[in-house]
């Protein structure tokens, strides 16, 4: 299969590009903020939230060995 | 207890802009975000080259899960207003909103590993062999998901594009 981009390819690549860069987005939420549970919203979310918790721990943990 | 270390942060931030720009609001991004860092802890260590490039690739793929979910149960989207410029080619009837807001539906729409591989080609600007590593297929193949994409990107793009001039030009 010939996968080299015709120019319409490459003008709409870049004008989708253009959109996304355009785009703006929030300031990110910092490790504290996005990790702490959401009010325990249901039993699920607030499972979910102590995972994501115990994983990013463990995540700085791990990383800061290698 | 280790201290965090600084580049966790950055980290942060990158995967932030990543699914944030894939889903488009908060929430989703926020959720998709604690995943990425969920999975990223079952991944084998000796496999990992490059963690900025792993939580960016799981967070792409986690944003793409989430877009498809998102869209079988929205279904369609409303139309939005648009500045056709009628010089210009059909895809640029669109403005950049609605454009992103499209091309997030058509990502939905392909096959699995073809919206991921546009995505970390075109907007996370990876190379082919950088694809290649962290979705573990081979350069080519990264090539022909990649074009395919486009391809269809172009044809659905296009098509919204001339139904949203031919509304206008009917009215």
């Amino acid at each position: 299969m010939n996968s080299v981009n015709s120019p319409s390819d490459e003008a709409l690549i870049r004008r989708i590009q253009e959109a996304f860069e355009q785009e703006s987005v929030p300031e990110c939420p910092s490790a504290e903020e996005l990790l702490r549970p959401v009010d325990a919203r249901s039993a699920v979310d607030a499972r979910s939230a102590v995972d994501a918790r115990s994983a990013v721990d463990a995540f700085v943990e791990i990383d800061a060995r290698r | 207890m280790p201290e965090p270390r600084p580049d966790l942060t950055n980290h942060l931030a990158e995967v932030w802009r990543t699914v944030y720009r894939l889903l488009g609001n908060t929430e989703d991004a926020r959720e998709c975000l604690q995943q990425t860092f969920v999975d990223a802890m079952r991944i084998d260590l000796d496999t990992v080259q490059s963690w900025r490039a792993v939580l960016c690739q799981i967070a792409t793929r986690r944003a793409m899960d989430l877009l498809r979910k998102r869209y079988r149960e929205r279904g369609s989207f409303e139309p939005l207003i648009a500045d056709p410029t009628h010089d210009d080619p059909p895809n640029a009837a669109l403005d950049y909103k609605e454009l992103c807001h499209r091309v997030r539906e058509s990502l939905a729409a392909l096959p699995d590993l073809q919206g991921e591989a546009f995505w970390l080609r075109h907007i996370e600007q990876w190379s082919p062999e950088e694809i290649s590593r962290e979705l573990g297929i081979e350069t080519g193949h990264v090539r022909v998901l990649v074009h395919r994409a486009v391809k269809h990107l172009q044809q659905t793009l296009n098509h919204e594009s001339r139904e949203l001039l031919s509304r206008r030009g009917g009215s």
